[in-house]
């Protein structure tokens, strides 16, 4: 009787191959789907809606990265392997500062996955500095290279931006980067974020 | 650096492109060469930040993305609508009694203003022999019958049980029986609670609304707008049509 469209997994990983805005209404029916669930999981183990939020935004990062570039293998559903992501990373972020309060406590022991990556935070100036150097760089190498960042394949990026094979996305990749390289060298703020980053 | 080696051929190197006995050899001189394994080394930082970067640009799209739905969410957003819904309302004086139909209808308004409340529990395998998952995985699924027939099962002594009847409710108004979501809706505000409540009043208001007690419904989304709960821009907008002249019209209800 009241059915909403609904995404089957497959749908969802063509979506978010795809990019652009197919990707954005596979995000936002993830958000009105998930985020429930998860809010609910962190609550329940001491956590905030903050908290929750933030973890739900880095999960879905990494679940859309896995997807690109094939760490997905679509072994499980993708809300159990989401809501897989958001455990781990809340359970390495609560261990976390158990440590850093050197709080006694009898939590459990939980089987977090150390590859799931912790929360990067970002000041404001880094993220200034950050913009400004990619900024500086031409126009289409900003383009290739966010793509090339995002995971996807030379094919994909030919495909993108119109070049006749991944060869060619690739020698220009090259030199985009090498671009990028001169930038950072000659640019004595960006070495101290890389050190910062642990790049 | 014994040989010099050409940007395209360290990247070569990194993106895995190098014949087997090329690459071996490549990664002996690395190990001899203090100065090539500096450049092996800078490249790795470029590219590092540059996927450092493309990361954080998903994430502030991501982030973009939820406040938006987040904004769509609240109050504020659905007086918005409410705005663009009168102005709809204009169009329709002006010409579609069909329009009217389709708007104006209580079942038309019931069937707009409903959709399904969120699975807030996982499925997850540690939990597959939980009576409740199980219901909420054909609650997933859309099964609203056998959500049903489990949700029923599980007894008032459960702790589960508010849950259970708050999405029974849900599965039967979902599955067309609205008469024994109100049972279930009632139980749930009876229990009063925090997490569920306000929820339970918004799907009781519909519930009652599709069961021809609109009396009784308006008097539940006037609780709802009043105290600011759970879907009051929602319930806002739902007496606004319920109050509307145009359901007057020969045929519309």
């Amino acid at each position: 009787m009241f059915r909403k469209k609904k995404y089957s997994d497959e749908l969802l990983v063509n979506a978010i191959k795809t990019g652009g805005k197919e990707e954005d209404d596979a995000i936002t029916y993830l958000i009105k789907n998930e985020y429930g669930k998860i809010e609910n999981l962190i609550i329940k183990r001491n956590g905030s809606v903050a908290d929750a939020e933030d973890i739900f935004q880095e999960a879905i990062s990494v679940l859309i990265m896995n997807i690109r570039n094939g760490t997905f293998k679509g072994e499980s559903s993708i809300a159990t392997y989401l809501f897989a992501i958001c455990k781990s990373m809340w359970f390495k972020r609560f261990k976390k500062y158990i440590r850093e309060t050197d709080y006694q406590t009898n939590m459990i022991a939980y089987d977090v996955d150390e590859s799931t990556p912790e929360i990067e935070i970002l000041e404001d100036e880094q993220k200034a500095l950050l913009n400004e150097l990619f900024g500086r760089l031409r126009e289409n190498c900003k383009e290739l290279l966010l793509w090339w960042g995002s995971s996807y394949s030379m094919a994909e990026i030919a495909d993108k931006l119109n070049f006749s094979n991944a060869q060619v996305a690739m020698n220009k990749k090259n030199k985009c980067l090498s671009q990028l390289r001169n930038l950072m060298d000659q640019d004595p703020k960006v070495q101290m974020l890389v050190k910062e980053l642990g790049l | 650096m014994a040989r010099q080696y050409t940007f395209d051929q360290i990247e070569d190197y990194l993106d895995g492109n190098l014949p087997e006995g090329e690459r071996l050899d490549f990664e002996r001189e690395i190990e001899s060469d203090a100065e090539l394994k500096n450049e092996v080394s800078r490249h790795i930082q470029a590219r590092k930040l540059n996927e450092f970067h493309a990361r954080q640009q998903l994430k502030e799209k991501v982030k973009n993305i939820y406040d938006q739905v987040k904004a769509e969410e609240s109050p504020s957003a659905g007086f918005s609508m409410m705005k663009i819904a009168a102005v709809i309302a204009l169009f329709i004086l002006a010409g579609g009694y069909f329009y009217v139909y389709q708007t104006y209808s209580s079942g038309k308004m019931v069937e707009n203003a409903f959709e399904p409340y969120p699975n807030r529990y996982g499925t997850m395998g540690d939990q597959l022999e939980d009576t409740f998952i199980q219901g909420m995985k054909y609650y997933d699924m859309e099964n609203y019958q056998k959500a049903i027939d489990i949700f029923r099962e599980i007894p008032e002594s459960d702790p589960q049980y508010v849950p259970a009847q708050f999405y029974l409710g849900v599965s039967c108004f979902s599955g067309d029986e609205p008469a024994s979501s109100i049972t279930a809706f009632q139980t749930v505000i009876a229990q009063d609670s925090k997490l569920y409540n306000e929820a339970a009043t918004w799907y009781l208001s519909l519930a009652l609304l599709e069961n021809g007690d609109e009396d009784k419904a308006k008097e539940y989304l006037r609780e709802i707008v009043n105290n600011d709960e759970y879907r009051a821009d929602k319930a806002q907008k739902l007496l606004r049509k319920l109050d509307s002249p145009l359901r007057y019209l020969p045929g519309v209800d």
